[in-house]
């Protein structure tokens, strides 16, 4: 369901916040869809607990998550709205800027590059 | 909740002419999974037995479970400890199962199913005399010898360091296990950063009988990145704050390396007019930074 890579620089927690944000965002996961339990996360990539129910704990602190007891954690009923598209374009924005920024270093203009992120688009859809 | 299962205070230890431990003060709260790295020769070792009360500090103290006395003298307190040392302790011209089974006695609480089964998943062949087993087995062994009786503080000098990628995964699975209790405590001492990264909680590096980074590995994560500005580009006043590192100069760009990036800090160039870019950085990385 996710993909957690420990040997990034960015910390797991926040590789795991990422995704869940963006699965939310996209609809993909729904408002009462289940989540891994953070055992189950833990063992599967075999990383430290706490990593996990601290990224848990930070997306039910936003309210995008809700905890009951006993239970698995699950998507929050107001998280169900999709964002709107220019909230969805806003999270790319980090990505832009760094894709700008090597395309200029590689002397590339805005048409090569949207090109090149058209096709990228099209071979994801597939 | 912040309990603390380990707590060692100015730390000195020298062998003849050499100071291996240089006043080193840390402490090990219960649920962590401490990582400890350092260059060979660093100190690891002698840091993990000075710890345990195995040698005796020239100067400093140490504090496990509260309690001040030297481990060698205090049963409660060996029960409650579980101990791989990085040269196994193992009876060659013993069994497996006959060595696990001599262990077994001295505690009451020994888990002969948590030992049964991890013996067959990690497939260590327990009726073969130990002095034929591999490097490997034998290392195996001697980490389950010492998670028989559950310790709650489990210490463990370079666990891994013959095992293969699968024995360590095995291995890295039943660390997982132990922190999701929380109430369960790990420090151990390996080179292998990459299964370090995955599993601990807290990062120990030694550098020259010092601790140099005690600190949570998001944290040190987080706080750690190589920048890249233009090289004519002059950074805002005070920027040294960021805890600079190296700072080189590559194809027409200053690469800089930091170890107390903050969002404040990101503004700040912002608002100097620099769009740097900012790369995170492997603990593998970051282990070389500190030693470059």
């Amino acid at each position: 369901m996710f993909t957690l890579n420990p040997q990034s620089g960015i910390p797991i927690y926040k590789q795991l916040i990422d995704q869940v944000r963006l699965l939310v965002a996209g609809g993909q996961l729904k408002a009462g869809a289940e989540l891994p339990s953070v055992r189950e996360l833990a063992l599967t990539h075999a990383v430290n607990p706490m990593t996990i129910s601290k990224a848990y704990s930070l997306l039910e602190a936003e309210g995008l998550l809700e905890r009951q007891r006993g239970k698995p954690m699950t998507v929050a009923a107001q998280a169900h709205s999709k964002e709107s598209k220019t909230d969805r374009l806003h999270r790319l924005q980090p990505q832009a800027e760094q894709l700008a920024h090597a395309a200029k270093q590689l002397q590339l203009s805005t048409e090569d590059v949207l090109g090149l992120v058209r096709r990228a688009m099209e071979k994801d859809h597939d | 909740m912040t309990e603390d299962v380990l707590n060692i205070e100015g730390l000195h230890k020298r062998f003849a002419d050499k100071a291996v431990l240089k006043g080193i003060s840390a402490s090990v709260q219960r649920g962590d999974v401490v990582g400890l790295l350092g260059l060979n020769g660093a100190g690891k070792t002698t840091l993990l037995e000075t710890a345990l009360g195995f040698a005796l500090p020239d100067a400093g103290s140490v504090n496990l479970f509260g309690s001040d006395c030297a481990l060698l003298v205090d049963e409660k307190l060996k029960h409650k400890i579980g101990f791989v040392p990085q040269q196994d302790e193992l009876l060659p011209q013993m069994k497996g199962s006959e060595y696990l089974a001599l262990i077994a006695q001295f505690y009451p609480g020994w888990n002969h199913a948590l030992i049964g089964r991890l013996a067959d998943e990690w497939q260590i062949p327990l009726s073969t005399i130990i002095q034929k087993l591999s490097l490997g087995q034998r290392q195996k062994l001697s980490i389950l010898s010492a998670l028989g009786h559950e310790p709650e503080l489990l210490v463990l000098d370079e666990p891994v360091a013959s095992l293969d990628p699968v024995a360590r995964r095995q291995f890295l699975k039943e660390i997982v296990t132990l922190a999701s209790s929380g109430a369960r405590t790990v420090l151990f001492s390996t080179h292998i950063v990459s299964d370090l990264e995955r599993v601990a909680s807290r990062v120990w590096v030694m550098k020259d009988g010092g601790l140099l980074v005690d600190d949570a590995l998001d944290n040190l994560k987080e706080r750690t990145v190589r920048l890249r500005v233009p090289a004519d580009a002059r950074l805002p006043a005070g920027f040294q704050d960021a805890g600079i590192l190296h700072r080189r100069t590559e194809h027409g760009m200053q690469v800089l390396t930091l170890s107390q990036w903050s969002d404040d800090h990101h503004q700040r160039l912002h608002q100097a007019g620099l769009q740097p870019l900012v790369e995170p950085l492997s603990l593998e990385d970051i282990f070389l930074e500190l030693h470059a």
